[in-house]
């Protein structure tokens, strides 16, 4: 998993039953737009994101598009982050033994 | 109605401008995506223009136009095909087609990373401009600035063109089949 995409993933399950539009997982997941777009399209692609329009307001703004984890997303996203952490704590662990010590 | 903190000096008429620029780098970075999916991408990216120009959690207006610029202009390293992945066969689907027949061919990637007197006085402005832009200028000032700045890329824009059809000019006389030469 690369690091954009588990940001991306780590967004989306702060709450996974909201709402997020592009620009809100932009600030959340710290990515520019041109990294955020393709990778929502690719998740959309692998089903795992769902997306929609939201309901045109009666101030005459743009409707706004947003996305939300599917069930299978939710899962993926879940399984695929747990595994991460014994990843990236595993070598710090063996940089604080010291020479000659045993753990 | 103008964003909450725009400089009061012609605030309405530079967010304007931005928003126009914004949504013109967007058309312009649209047109290398299917037809299937252009509208789509060019209504969604437009429609968050405006937030982020209003964003209040950027304090300064002009780093809030400067943020709507970046966006939009970033949208055409978004609507690229990946480098890679989507050209082997059997890759996972990642959203993009291949390029359209007659749309404009990627340069090779050695040609990439060349800087080229065009790409060292555009990237001179652009960080100029932003250091313009950052430290607070609005109205008029931001205007020439930006004039200038996109008259800079638009020398850029013509020189590269050349460039890449001089590139393709060459290296189609010398392979003029690549991809069914792999297989």
């Amino acid at each position: 998993m690369t690091a954009p995409l588990e940001r991306v993933l780590r967004a989306f399950l702060e709450d996974p039953a909201a709402a997020r539009y592009g620009y809100g997982l932009m600030k959340a997941a710290k990515l520019p737009s041109g990294t955020l777009y393709p990778l929502l399209a690719r998740l959309e692609d692998e089903k795992l994101v769902t997306s929609a329009w939201e309901t045109p307001t009666e101030d005459g703004q743009r409707p706004r598009k947003y996305y939300k984890l599917t069930g299978d997303g939710i899962r993926v996203a879940r399984l695929d982050l747990a595994a991460l952490p014994a990843k990236v704590t595993a070598a710090p662990s063996l940089t604080r033994l010291a020479p000659g010590t045993t753990s | 109605m103008p964003p909450a903190g725009w400089s009061r000096s012609g605030g309405g008429i530079v967010s304007g401008r931005v928003l126009r620029l914004a949504e013109g780098l967007i058309s312009r970075a649209c047109r290398s995506l299917p037809d299937e999916i252009r509208d789509d991408r060019y209504r969604e990216w437009t429609a968050e223009l405006p937030h982020i120009l209003a964003d209040p959690g950027i304090r300064f207006a002009p780093r809030r136009a400067l943020r709507t610029l970046l966006f939009a202009a970033d949208q055409s390293r978004g609507a690229r095909p990946p480098r890679r992945r989507s050209q082997s066969p059997g890759a996972a689907g990642n959203g993009w087609r291949p390029a359209r027949a007659g749309s404009r061919p990627r340069r090779p990637d050695s040609d990439l990373a060349r800087p080229t007197p065009s790409r060292v006085i555009g990237a001179a402005v652009a960080v100029f401009e932003i250091v313009l832009i950052v430290s607070g200028i609005s109205g008029w000032a931001l205007d020439v600035y930006a004039g200038v700045g996109l008259l800079v890329l638009w020398l850029m824009t013509l020189a590269r063109s050349r460039h890449i059809r001089h590139i393709n000019r060459t290296s189609h006389a010398r392979t003029p089949e690549p991809s069914l030469r792999r297989r």
